[in-house]
């Protein structure tokens, strides 16, 4: 006869006997001398060959079905008759709840083999047999926990600090759209996680009593419990708490892997419930338990029906928005990691992408750390609004464990987060030295890099002291922060910055932390590089035209940037901007001589003189209108006229429509825009005419009717005709080499390239700058006269200039000026030769027969300032 | 129209000129020869009263001369404030060129921000109505357009040979607007003579079907024009019209590309060729004052 399999691996002969089965005495016992009695046999057959057969699992039921016999009082009293044992020698129940739930869900769980879904319902069918109303389920429960640890139960909300939101009755009826008994049965399935923990402790360091659906399953249960084991030490620092283990919190992770081990049904408000569990914990684990409660959830995903997916996908999506980073997080990096998924359903992948699109925007990697990745997104998303809002020390707390908990699964991805959020608060949050929640922000954050140690963190400093459109208040927290958790070697000059430091002040400091904490330096070769392009331009000739002299401008502009890199510290830069010299603008100038004249008319328009021919025939004229109108191409001045009187007064009205159709399309032509101006004082003062012309000059007009519109409606064509005729003639080059001077100034104020701004709103944005410089650097006065002497003068320049480029020249010469007395403070020795590159500036300007030519003048006194700035005079 | 009014006013002082044999200097004699350089004010009042009397070249050139000595006086009078940016604005009243009394209006903001705005406001083309600019504007484009007739109506609207004028004096650096005669002359010989603008003629060699562009203007009416020729009078619209001009070489083509004179206080005796040291007039000539007077 074959043997059983619980013969075969416990040798236990009568299987109908729990004690037997428990391989206890039959003797009175205690609920914990059972529970002990079923983890030593469930270890025992984990360590059985046979273990990871059907034989081992039919085993642990066994075992699970023995333990709860004997854990029911009813059952086991009935086994102490048969054996003739007293009752009165039965200890007292180990759980001692006023409600009769606590020892019962136990043993509905050891019953089902362990806590799963049947379980799960079967325990809320029993708390309702036991009169427990569903609003009492979850204290109920809750209290068999606390009373049995001897500690009082905390609230969840408590715990936290915060209620979840999604906690809400109604937010969740109206998202998960769930029954009462759905929700009634979620909270039992959670208050069961809570039994669940009881339990598997008193299990010690066995399995967990489950019936794994996987091998994988099995293994990461029992690696759950040495999890357990492998949370962090707590941290001492009384200013950065670590969170508090609490021995009585159940084991939330341990609950999501048993549902999905149980193998479903499952409903999303139940996941939800114990993802918010999770919330709390999930930052104080380490990588391993991380890892299965990500892979658990994602098995989780995929056993719900399609639409509790979505309704639970949705519901993530909001949580990465909840001001808890810790919910935040969990939940950002767990849809980042369910991103990755292959196999989901297109509705819910769909659902996934808009979620994370939506918060967190980050792109899928596929990497094996997506979940950290996404949880480090979800953390810099959970941020976002401290640039206006900065933390209070609790929040910020909040948000320093998770940060802390990331680095600690991923260091790279963590160092990450925490510079990019530092580097977010310097640049752009409220001024530190304003803001006592900013600059405490700003310190705690500094604590967590470490430039001596970490290149990145270094040039993480470095690129903010170099960084132009950051202030030198704000920087000067974060240089100050970490000065004083690093101490400077003996006799070494202290790295720090005052809140009041001029910007050659803030380069010297910069230089002397990039050469302490790098070991780098500008090299004197590269110096060499930029002074020898400044010594060969101002050697050279401005020249005499228009084109040439902006070209100059465009050459001094880019060599003083290269100055101002070399200030910065990007000395790799500045050589880049040296060694680029003329070739653009020269490029420029070949390009308007080669090009020469724009041609108004080849002298053939053969579809002008078929359209003369026409004369009267109208379907012929429509034809012809309609070949332009399909096939738009350039015009003569013949073609140009005949079109646009036709559009403006033609007859009959079929042809003027498809007329007035050719005409827009063809009004960036010079030849039409020139036809418009010839005809406009005949033509019709219609609404049609009225959106011709707007069409063509690419501006809105008043009203038809209104008086002035004639000269509105002419002066509009005559500007946007004058701009085509430059665009496309010899005066081109004027316009692209201004474009160019505009980004040369958009970067000396720290703008990205081909902005569009105007130079001259540049060259005042310069102003506004310096002058702000010189107030914030000259503490002790001396130079507000000087600021208000160039102010009145710019403002008596302004009232002269005619037009934008003179508009530009006033503002670049007090630029310039503001410029050299800004050197002048910082290098007091050098006024004199500043003074000279003024007076010689004076000169030139007085001199010039054009505006370009003083814009030329001060372009070269204002790179010959810089390379006194730097150093770098020829 | 303060531009016209000056240039009457000139005119009258020119023909009234040489009527007196007596300089200015000798009509004022006595009142010059009591100004001290520690009344800075007498000047300028002085100044005021032979400008409002002037019937003379001479006699506005010694109103200039006076109101730039209380200019160069008063600043080391600081008891009259007024006074310096006053005898700025007096002198650009007397301006005609418009871009010196600009430069003087821009002066006197640098002295008194009350000033400030003057000198933008001093365009003399805004002085001119808006309708007559409307139809120079309109002759040049008519004209073009070989539309002669049309465009000679422009011309005769009241007040255009005064804005032509004006117009036709803009000099910057060394630029100039276009010929607006020549402008004048096709205005005069246009339409076509052989094709009436029709563009097109009967082939000569079949007339009754085919037509050919008219030999005469080519299909083209109006005067040629090269690119630059477009420019420049598109330009010369521009300016008439006030239009803003989008870019730079619009800008250069409207001549609003001539050098930018930095307003400077102590550049007004140099502007008017006055030594501001001789402040006292002695024996009919200015002269240094004495130091221990």
């Amino acid at each position: 006869m074959r043997e059983s399999p619980i013969q075969q691996i416990l040798g236990v002969e009568n299987a109908a006997n729990p004690f037997e089965v428990l391989g206890l005495p039959v003797d009175v016992v205690s609920d914990s001398v059972v529970v002990d009695a079923l983890a030593a046999r469930v270890k025992a057959v984990a360590a059985h060959p046979m273990s990871e057969t059907p034989e081992g699992n039919e085993v642990r039921l066994a075992l699970h079905a023995a333990a709860a016999q004997l854990l029911d009082p009813r059952i086991r009293q009935a086994l102490y008759d048969r054996a003739g044992l007293a009752p009165d020698r039965a200890p007292p129940a180990r759980v001692v709840s006023g409600s009769a739930l606590g020892p019962r869900a136990m043993m509905v769980i050891a019953a089902e083999g362990g806590w799963n879904a049947h379980a799960l319902r079967r325990l809320a069918m029993l708390a309702h047999a036991e009169g427990i109303p569903s609003t009492a389920i979850p204290q109920t429960l809750r209290g068999l926990v606390g009373e049995s640890h001897g500690a009082p139960p905390v609230p969840q909300s408590e715990r936290r600090g915060r209620t979840p939101k999604h906690r809400s009755a109604s937010r969740e009826s109206d998202r998960i759209g769930l029954g009462v008994t759905a929700g009634i049965t979620a909270l039992a399935i959670v208050m069961l996680g809570a039994t669940w923990l009881l339990l598997s402790r008193s299990l010690g360091e066995t399995a967990p009593a489950v019936v794994p659906s996987q091998t994988v399953a099995e293994q990461e249960v029992a690696e759950l419990d040495e999890s357990l084991h492998e949370l962090p030490p707590r941290d001492a620092s009384p200013s950065e708490p670590a969170p508090v283990a609490e021995p009585e919190e159940p084991d939330w992770s341990a609950a999501l892997i048993g549902v999905r081990d149980a193998g479903g049904p499952i409903d999303a408000q139940t996941v939800l419930m114990i993802l918010d569990g999770i919330a709390s914990d999930w930052a104080r684990l380490d990588a391993r338990p991380v890892r299965r409660v990500v892979s658990a959830f994602v098995d989780v995903v995929y056993l719900l029906p399609n639409s509790e997916a979505l309704g639970l996908v949705n519901t993530m999506a909001d949580l990465i928005r909840d001001d808890d980073p810790g919910v935040a997080c969990l939940n950002a990096g767990l849809l980042s990691r369910l991103a990755v998924e292959r196999s989901l359903p297109t509705q819910l992948d769909n659902a996934v992408i808009a979620a994370l699109v939506s918060t967190i925007d980050t792109s899928r990697t596929a990497a094996d750390d997506e979940f950290i990745r996404g949880a480090a997104a979800g953390l810099r998303y959970n941020a976002r609004g401290w640039v206006s809002d900065p933390p209070s020390d609790a929040e910020a707390t909040r948000w320093l464990v998770v940060a802390d908990a990331i680095a600690r699964l991923s260091p790279d991805i963590g160092a990450v987060s925490i510079r990019e959020t530092l580097a977010m608060m310097i640049r752009s949050g409220p001024d530190p030295l304003s803001s006592s929640a900013a600059l405490s922000l700003i310190e705690r954050l500094a604590e967590r890099v470490s430039p001596t140690a970490d290149p990145e963190s270094a040039g993480l400093v470095l690129s903010l002291l170099s960084d132009q459109a950051i202030t030198t208040r704000a920087v000067s927290a974060l240089v100050n922060a970490i000065a004083r958790r690093t101490p400077d070697a003996p006799g070494a000059e202290p790295i720090r910055l005052s809140p009041t430091a001029s910007d050659s002040e803030r380069a010297d400091v910069r230089a002397l932390a990039s050469e302490r904490w790098l070991g780098a330096s500008a090299l004197p070769e590269e110096l060499g590089v930029l002074r020898e392009a400044i010594r060969e331009h101002l050697q050279g000739d401005v020249g005499q035209t228009p084109s040439e002299q902006l070209a100059d401008s465009v050459v001094s502009a880019g060599l003083a940037n290269a100055c101002r890199m070399v200030l910065w510290g990007d000395a790799e830069r500045a050589v880049q901007l040296a060694e680029a010299g003329r070739s653009d603008v020269d490029a420029v100038l070949a390009g308007r001589r080669s090009s020469g004249s724009p041609r108004l008319s080849d002298g053939s328009e053969p579809w002008a003189v078929r359209y003369l021919e026409a004369k009267r025939n109208i379907p012929v004229r429509l034809s012809l209108l309609g070949e332009l109108a399909q096939r738009p191409r350039e015009v003569g001045p013949i073609t140009a006229e005949i079109i646009v009187a036709e559009a403006l007064n033609g007859s009959p009205a079929r042809v003027r429509r498809e007329a007035h159709t050719v005409v827009a399309r063809l009004s960036n032509q010079a030849t039409v825009l020139n036809g418009l101006l010839e005809q406009l004082p005949t033509a019709p003062r219609v609404p049609s005419v009225q959106e011709l012309v707007e069409t063509a000059a690419q501006t809105s007009l008043i009203g038809i009717r209104d008086p002035d519109w004639p000269m509105m409606a002419r002066r509009a064509i005559v500007d946007r005709l004058l701009e085509v005729l430059a665009a496309d003639g010899s005066s081109a080059a004027i316009d692209t080499l201004a474009a160019m001077l505009s980004d040369e100034y958009g970067m000396m104020l720290g703008n990205p390239p081909g902005s569009g701004e105007r130079a001259s709103v540049l060259a005042e944005g310069l102003v506004e700058e310096r002058v702000a410089e010189i107030l914030r650097t000259d503490l002790a006065g001396n130079s507000s006269a000087y600021v208000d002497a160039r102010l009145r003068s710019l403002a008596g320049r302004r009232s002269l200039a005619e037009g934008t480029a003179m508009t530009f020249a006033a503002a670049q010469v007090t630029a310039t000026e503001l410029l050299a007395e800004i050197v002048a403070l910082e290098y007091p020795h050098k006024r004199p030769e500043l003074d000279q590159v003024l007076g010689t500036l004076s000169e030139s300007r007085s001199r010039a027969r054009s505006v370009f030519e003083q814009i030329a003048a001060a372009e070269r006194a204002s790179l010959q300032i810089w390379a006194h700035r730097v150093g770098v005079e020829p | 129209m303060k531009t016209l009014a000056a240039y009457v006013l000139m005119l009258v002082v020119v023909l009234a000129g040489g009527v007196g044999a007596q300089t200015p200097e000798e009509r004022f004699e006595d009142r010059l020869s009591t100004l001290t350089p520690s009344n800075p004010a007498a000047y300028y009042l002085l100044a005021e009263e032979v400008a409002y009397a002037a019937s003379t070249p001479g006699e506005l050139d010694l109103a200039r001369h006076l109101y730039v000595l209380a200019f160069v006086l008063s600043d080391r009078d600081p008891g009259v404030p007024w006074l310096r940016p006053s005898s700025c604005v007096a002198l650009a009243a007397l301006e005609v060129d418009p871009a010196r009394r600009r430069w003087l209006y821009a002066v006197a903001a640098l002295i008194d921000d009350r000033y400030t705005g003057l000198a933008a406001e001093a365009d003399h083309l805004a002085e001119v109505p808006a309708p007559t600019r409307l139809a120079f504007a309109e002759f040049l484009g008519l004209t073009r357009a070989g539309r002669g007739a049309l465009a000679r109506q422009r011309l005769e609207l009241p007040g255009m040979d005064e804005l032509i004028d004006a117009i036709s004096s803009a000099v910057v650096g060394n630029r100039s607007v276009p010929s607006i005669n020549r402008m004048r002359s096709e205005a005069g010989v246009w339409p076509c003579k052989q094709c009436s603008n029709a563009r097109s003629v009967p082939d000569p060699s079949s007339p009754e079907t085919e037509r050919v562009l008219c030999p005469n203007c080519r299909g083209n009416p109006g005067p040629l024009l090269d690119t630059d020729d477009l420019v420049a009078y598109t330009a010369l619209e521009a300016i008439v019209l006030r239009a803003d001009g989008r870019t730079w070489s619009a800008e250069h083509a409207m001549l609003r590309t001539g050098p930018l004179r930095d307003p400077d206080l102590g550049q007004v005796p140099r502007m008017f060729a006055i030594d501001p040291t001789r402040s006292v007039y002695n024996s009919g000539q200015w002269v240094t004052p004495d130091p221990d007077t």
